[in-house]
C-alpha cells in the first residue's frame, strides 16, 4: 500500500466507511497470540489496529467517573461458564524484546515511572512519532504523546514476529476464579485518513445514508490528497497523511464534524439538493469569468475588506510527555529523554511548556502590518482523577502524521518526507492577509454557480478590481423571485 | 458570463435569453410500511409565464439557505440542516391529511412525515421542434416532511381567504443523523478469533 492514497471507491460507500475505521483485529489469529508471556497475566498479541485511550483500564471501576469506558476502548474477558464479564485488562503495553513500555500505569510495579500525558487527545490532535537511536532503536513511537490509537507498527507487516513491536495486554485475570475465558476488545469508533475519508464515514456510521452523501464531491477532495495524482499540497505519502479522530460519547455529530472539517481547507457544507457535500480545496467547481451582466449581478449588495478571516501565528500544543527516562525501571539506560527527542527528530517543536510541547509559526511580516493575530483555539473539558479539568489547546486545523514510513523513518518531518509542516507553511500563504467579501443578488444565471464554487476573474464591484479567485460561502435561493443572494470570499493571491 | 459553471452550454444561453424557468413540485408517498416504493403525486407542476394545462398549487414557493461551514481556519458554523418551507393553496382540501381522494390518502398506517417532496428547477430550450424542459440538476432538492401547517379558509380585512397549507420539509436523510449524539453503542465488539470460527480462548489456572 506504500505509496499513492487509495481511493474511497465503491467498497467504501457500500460498506458505510468501514475502511477509514481505526480497527483491525484480523490478524489476531490463534498463531499470533502469545498468551501467558509474564506470570499468568500478560497476553502478547500482534498485527492489529486498535483505539484504546493511555491510561484508561476502561469498564467498570475506572477512576474517571465522567469516562466509564466508552470513550476509551478496552479489553475485557468474558467467561466462559456464565458469559459474564468477570474482568478487564489493566493495561496495554507495546512489547519489545527488553522491556515493555507502557502507556499506562498497569501495576505498582510501574507507579512512578509514567505520568499522565496531557491534555487529552482531542479529535485531531496531533500524533508525532519519535525514533529513538542505538540501544533504544527497537522502542516503537507513541507512548511519548497522548494518543489511543495504537498499532503494531511492526517492520514486516503483516508478519507477526514474536517478541517484536507487538502489542502486549496485562490481563487482571482473578486467580480465584480459573477457567475458560475469552478475549474481546471493545473500541469507539475512531478513524484514520483524509478529511474528507474521516468525515464521509463518520457521518455513515452515525447513520448518514451514503445516498444522501455527494459522493463524487468527496471521491474528488480525498483523490486531491494523493501524492502521485493529487493537486494538494497536503498530498499523502505512504498512505499515512490521516486525520485521526473518535467519537466522544455525549458529543453531538455534527460538531464532531464540524471539528474535522476545521483540520482541512476543503469547504464543507449542505448542497443544493440536500446532500452532505465538500468542495476540494484544490478542485472545485469553477466558474471563470465572471462578469456583472454575463452572469446577471441584480446587485451587489456589499463589498468589504475585512480582517475577520485573518490569521498570522499559530500555535499548536499537544502531549506532553514524562519528565524522566521512561519506560520500567531497569530500562537500557542512555534510553529516549527528552533532549535526543528534541533535536534528532523534532526540530519544529520550539520548546516544551510544563508538560507540553509547543509548535509556533508565524508570518512576521503580516504580524507587522496587521498585528499579531492567532488562530483561534478550543478549550477542552478534561477529566482528571473524577474532577473536570480545563485544557486550552489552540486548534491545529492541518494534517499530521506520525506514520512517514513505517520501516524506516519514524518521525514527523519538516522536509519532502511527510510533508509535516507544509501545512503549516501553506497557510501562510493565504490567511495572513486582509480579504474581500462581497454581497452580490443574482438573476436565474446564479444557477451556474453554487455554494462553495470558486469564481475565478470576479470583477463585479465598482471599484474596479478584479479578484483573481473567491468562494462562495453562503447562497440564499428565493424560488418565488427567481434570485439568489451569495456572499463571496476572497483568496488572496499568495504574497 | 462565466465560460465555465454548472449550466450547461445550452442552458446558459436560454437564461441569458431569458427563456421561461419552470419549478416544479411532487409529493412522493410510500405504498408499503418498508418505503420499499413511493408514489408521485403532482402538487404543481410548474411556475412559468405562459401557463397551459398545468396543476398550479404553489403560492410561495418560499427560499433555502445553503452556508459552508468551514470557509476558513479561523470562523466556522454550526452545521444546520436545510429546511424548505413553502405554501400551497389548499381550497380543495387536497392537502389535508385525511381528505378521501387527497394526496396524504390513503396512507395506511402512514403518516405525512414519512412523505417526501421533490422541488425540480427547468429552464426552457426553444427549437423549431418545440419547447423541451431542460433540468437544472444540481437543483433538485429532496427534502422529508417535518410538518404540514392549514389555515382554513376565513375572512381577512373582510376578505375571503382561501384556505393555504404550508408544507416544511428538511433535506432528506441528513437532518437527524446530525443532531444525535454519540452513544457508547457507537463502538465496535469483537470477540478475538483462532482464526477459523471459534472465538479465542484463554485458560486461566
Amino acid at each position: 500500500m506504500d505509496g499513492d492514497l487509495m481511493p474511497l471507491g465503491l467498497t467504501f460507500w457500500s460498506n458505510n466507511g468501514a475502511l477509514a475505521l481505526w480497527h483491525d483485529l484480523s490478524n489476531l489469529t490463534d498463531g499470533n497470540i502469545f498468551g501467558v508471556v509474564r506470570g499468568s497475566r500478560e497476553l502478547e498479541i500482534a498485527c492489529c489496529k486498535i483505539y484504546q485511550e493511555p491510561r484508561s483500564d476502561g469498564g467498570e471501576g475506572d477512576i474517571s467517573q465522567k469516562d466509564p469506558g466508552h470513550d476509551t476502548g478496552f479489553f475485557y474477558m468474558k467467561n466462559l461458564a456464565d458469559s459474564t464479564l468477570r474482568t478487564w485488562t489493566n493495561g496495554v503495553f507495546f512489547f519489545g524484546a527488553a522491556e515493555p513500555i507502557p502507556i499506562q500505569a498497569p501495576s505498582a510495579e510501574y507507579n512512578g515511572q509514567w505520568k499522565r500525558l496531557e491534555p487529552y487527545f482531542e479529535v485531531g490532535d496531533l500524533v508525532p512519532a519519535i525514533t529513538p537511536s542505538g540501544a533504544n532503536a527497537w522502542k516503537p513511537q507513541g507512548p511519548i504523546y497522548k494518543t489511543g490509537f495504537l498499532q503494531d507498527y511492526d517492520a514486516a507487516e503483516p508478519a507477526f514476529q514474536s517478541g517484536s513491536f507487538n502489542i502486549m495486554l496485562s490481563i487482571n485475570t482473578d486467580a480465584s476464579i480459573p477457567g475458560d475465558w475469552r478475549l474481546w476488545h471493545y473500541s469507539p469508533l475512531a478513524w484514520s485518513g483524509t478529511p474528507p475519508e474521516v468525515i464521509a464515514s463518520a457521518a455513515m456510521q452515525a447513520g448518514f445514508g451514503a445516498e444522501f452523501i455527494d459522493q463524487d464531491a468527496f471521491d474528488n477532495a480525498h483523490d486531491a490528497y494523493d501524492l502521485s495524482t493529487g493537486d494538494s499540497p497536503w498530498s499523502d505519502l505512504d498512505d499515512k497523511w490521516t486525520l485521526h479522530a473518535r467519537r466522544t460519547v455525549g458529543n453531538k455529530v455534527m460538531d464532531f464534524i464540524i471539528k474535522c472539517a476545521e483540520h482541512g481547507r476543503d469547504l464543507l457544507f449542505f448542497d443544493e439538493e440536500g446532500k452532505l457535500s465538500i468542495s476540494s480545496w484544490t478542485r472545485p467547481n469553477t466558474a471563470t469569468g465572471f462578469t456583472a451582466e454575463g452572469d446577471q449581478i441584480l446587485d451587489v449588495l456589499s463589498h468589504a475588506n475585512t480582517m475577520k478571516y485573518l490569521f498570522n501565528i499559530v500555535r499548536a500544543s499537544w502531549g506532553s510527555a514524562v519528565s524522566q527516562s521512561w519506560g520500567v525501571a531497569g530500562a537500557t539506560s542512555g534510553g529516549p529523554l527528552y533532549n535526543e527527542i528534541t533535536a534528532e527528530v523534532e526540530p519544529n517543536l520550539e520548546n516544551r511548556d510544563r508538560l507540553k510541547w509547543i509548535h509556533f509559526a508565524s508570518d512576521t511580516g503580516s504580524a507587522l502590518r496587521f498585528g499579531p493575530y492567532e488562530l483561534k483555539g478550543t478549550r477542552g473539558i478534561t477529566a482528571y482523577q473524577g474532577q473536570p479539568k480545563f485544557t486550552s489547546l489552540v486548534h491545529f486545523p492541518f494534517l499530521l502524521s506520525p506514520f512517514v514510513n513505517r520501516a524506516t523513518l519514524y518521525k514527523w518531518s519538516a522536509s519532502t518526507d511527510g510533508g509535516g509542516m507544509l501545512h503549516v507553511t501553506h497557510w501562510l500563504d493565504s490567511d495572513s492577509q486582509t480579504r474581500s467579501e462581497i454581497e452580490i443578488r443574482q438573476g436565474p444565471m446564479g444557477f451556474d454557480t453554487g455554494i462553495g464554487d470558486l469564481i475565478e476573474d470576479l470583477a463585479i464591484t465598482g471599484d474596479g478590481r478584479t479578484i483573481a479567485e473567491a468562494r462562495i460561502i453562503e447562497r440564499t435561493y428565493n424560488f418565488d423571485t427567481l434570485t439568489m443572494d451569495s456572499t463571496i470570499m476572497e483568496i488572496p493571491p499568495n504574497t | 458570463m462565466a465560460t465555465t459553471g454548472r449550466l450547461t452550454a445550452a442552458q446558459r444561453t436560454a437564461i441569458q435569453a431569458g427563456n421561461a424557468v419552470r419549478q416544479e413540485w411532487s409529493l412522493f408517498k410510500p405504498d408499503n410500511p418498508s418505503h420499499s416504493s413511493y408514489t408521485e403525486e403532482v402538487i404543481d407542476s410548474g411556475i412559468f409565464p405562459n401557463p397551459d394545462d398545468r396543476l398550479q398549487r404553489v403560492i410561495r414557493a418560499g427560499q433555502r439557505r445553503h452556508v459552508v461551514w468551514n470557509p476558513s481556519p479561523q470562523v466556522s458554523v454550526k452545521p444546520v440542516a436545510i429546511r424548505y418551507v413553502f405554501v400551497c393553496d389548499n381550497s380543495d382540501g387536497r392537502l389535508y391529511e385525511n381528505t378521501v381522494g387527497g394526496f396524504f390518502f390513503p396512507l395506511i398506517a402512514h403518516e405525512p412525515q414519512e412523505c417526501y417532496i421533490r422541488h425540480r428547477v427547468s429552464v426552457a430550450i426553444y427549437s423549431s421542434s418545440g419547447t423541451t424542459w431542460s433540468e437544472i440538476e444540481h437543483m433538485t432538492f429532496f427534502g422529508s416532511i417535518i410538518s404540514l401547517r392549514h389555515e382554513d379558509t376565513g375572512n381577512s380585512k373582510k376578505q375571503i381567504v382561501p384556505a393555504t397549507t404550508t408544507i416544511t420539509c428538511e433535506q432528506r436523510g441528513g437532518g437527524a443523523a446530525f443532531r444525535r449524539v454519540w452513544t457508547e453503542d457507537d463502538g465496535i465488539d469483537v470477540a478475538m478469533t483462532n482464526g477459523v470460527t471459534a472465538d479465542y480462548e484463554w485458560t486461566v489456572t
